[in-house]
């Protein structure tokens, strides 16, 4: 297929009500339908809310729940990309995305890296994913990552790696640190790292970010898809509910990677070797400059 | 070079500002079920700054402000916070609690001037929350970030509230952001006064200016400078070293009271539950 039509939809869940969460999901999913969209992206932890906090075992799903499976065969050949807390057969929870298409759950991606500083506690409630979990789509090969992931570049390497063209992030990005200028911490570092993640690993680039409150953190949303280019091919406001379809040409990516062919000369045996190297306590030999 | 202490810029973009606080006091409202906001009008910037954010947020007819003076508040100040009330199109209404605090201490041992101040605090607390019971209507708390890091604030008094939209904010930037709202331009500029006695002024009892204090408090909490290094910032060791005993002596005014765990899940330690869960 040479495009998507990709619905973002940066909703203000419910904190706690996942009943109320489905509903505005199913809305969701019944305008992308009238939009003859082939695919909706809600963000992080879009069926739950984001301060579960001791909750996470009361609200839970296994993969096989049938709210997910509600859902899925409400979009039926829609695909659909949610948050929602995974309770796995190990009894561990995770903070992970589900991709539904064709009436079901299709594969589930758990965030691999939890923020456990200042404002977050993710690693008290939560275990952490240990994979990348490939997505191949009718579009093309789907890479997703959840909030924090996406603010390490390793991670998008790793997609990259596995083939992603098409890179989701789905996140719960709070308010924080606002500038003379307007500039505010948690959007600066998004807005650097998804234009990053774009051009440097030659991809399709989507950020749906939440919006609402909970407690006293004030999620800003701001979502955005970027072409392989870094350039702008929609933006959602800040602070609002909002949604937007866009259409995307996915020979983009083919044309972006081939006039800047810079991923055909990366160096995984060196990383990998160095890595490694370094990791099993071999010396880095660095050079030491006399003072 | 410029020392560091002069080259910090609390200034905040007025614009987003305003739109975080007013997304998070229309969300709060609505998920707590009030229509209406209650809070204390004393005359000062930080109450006319949380009125002016409630009109922005819910409309002037659903806030209302309570001026309570004392048998110590100036007049200047109750004039005041007429004004604010006028600028804004707000309802308030003045309650004197200057016999509630006579009744309470009649017969006892003559009190100094802090315990007054407290009970006249508290007797606000309860004017406050009684209103809040008979007209269902949330009461917002007003104290900013600087006074509630120094302590500077009555336990169960005026630190008493169900939301403070300003806590996040140092006096500075309530001057800045009450600026750009169009508070009256005379509440601004006027020297900050708890109003306890004829004369008090914040600063001259603090012992240092807003200015002053807020660059430091900014360097120290925000941005985790260790003392020497605020030393080699530009500020005086003593300076330094009494904010910093002030931050950590009033930190009981900003947490619950201390349970001892004997069971699995303790309030206070290991009983997470968010307040907006299943809002």
């Amino acid at each position: 297929m040479k495009h998507l039509r990709l619905a973002i939809d940066q909703l203000a869940p419910h904190l706690g009500d996942i009943k109320a969460n489905i509903e505005r999901h199913r809305a969701g999913i019944d305008w992308a339908r009238r939009e003859k969209a082939d695919l909706i992206v809600f963000p992080e932890l879009s069926l739950t809310g984001y301060l579960v906090r001791g909750m996470v075992n009361q609200i839970g799903l296994a993969p096989e729940a049938p709210e997910i499976e509600g859902i899925a065969r409400h979009a039926g050949p829609m695909g659909v990309i949610l948050g929602f807390i995974e309770k796995a057969p190990d009894g561990q929870y995770y903070n992970s995305a589900a991709y539904m298409q064709g009436g079901r759950l299709q594969g589930i991606q758990r965030k691999l890296i939890l923020p456990n500083y200042g404002m977050f506690e993710e690693r008290r409630f939560y275990a952490a994913g240990d994979k990348v979990v490939p997505i191949d789509t009718p579009w093309g090969r789907m890479g997703i990552m959840i909030c924090f992931d996406a603010l390490h570049p390793a991670v998008a390497y790793l997609h990259e790696q596995a083939g992603a063209r098409i890179l989701v992030t789905i996140s719960a990005s709070p308010a924080r640190a606002i500038g003379p200028e307007g500039e505010m911490g948690g959007r600066e570092v998004f807005r650097i790292a998804q234009r990053a993640h774009a051009r440097l690993c030659g991809q399709i680039a989507v950020f749906v970010n939440r919006v609402g409150t909970e407690e006293g953190l004030i999620f800003w949303g701001g979502s955005e898809v970027l072409d392989p280019a870094a350039s702008l091919l929609c933006e959602l406001p800040e602070y609002d509910e909002a949604r937007q379809v866009v259409e995307i040409d996915l020979e983009s990516i083919e044309r972006a990677r081939y006039l800047f062919p810079h991923l055909k000369e990366g160096r995984t045996d060196l990383i990998l070797q160095e890595l490694w190297r370094t990791r099993m306590g071999a010396p880095l030999h660095a050079i030491k400059v006399p003072e | 070079m410029p020392k560091l202490k002069d080259m910090v810029n609390l200034f905040m973009d007025p614009l987003v500002t305003t739109g975080v606080l007013m997304e998070f006091l229309a969300d709060q409202f609505r998920k707590k079920g009030f229509d209406d906001a209650v809070l204390g009008l004393s005359g000062g910037v930080d109450s006319a700054l949380g009125a002016a954010l409630l009109v922005e947020a819910l409309g002037p007819e659903h806030v209302v402000g309570l001026i309570m003076p004392s048998d110590e508040s100036s007049k200047a100040s109750v004039d005041d916070a007429r004004a604010v009330a006028r600028s804004l199109g707000i309802k308030c209404a003045v309650r004197p609690i200057g016999p509630v605090v006579r009744a309470f201490f009649k017969g006892g041992t003559r009190p100094d001037r802090v315990r007054v101040g407290n009970v006249a605090a508290r007797t606000r607390m309860m004017c406050l929350f009684d209103h809040s019971k008979a007209h269902s209507a949330m009461v917002v708390g007003t104290s900013n970030k600087t006074e509630l890091l120094l302590g500077y604030g009555t336990w169960y008094g005026d630190l008493a509230c169900s939301i403070n939209p300003l806590g996040d904010l140092y006096k500075t930037q309530v001057w800045q952001l009450a600026d750009f709202l169009g508070v009256p331009e005379h509440v601004v500029t006027k020297a900050p006064s708890a109003d306890l006695w004829a004369g008090q002024t914040d600063e001259k009892e603090l012992g240092f200016t807003y200015a002053e204090v807020d660059r430091l408090l900014h360097l120290m909490v925000d941005r985790e400078f260790s003392h020497d290094s605020l030393v080699e910032a530009g500020f005086p060791r003593r300076f330094v070293e009494e904010v910093y005993r002030r931050i950590i002596g009033s930190q009981y005014k900003r947490s619950l009271p201390t349970i001892p765990k004997v069971s699995a899940k303790t309030i206070g330690l290991d009983f997470h539950l968010s307040r907006d869960w299943g809002t």
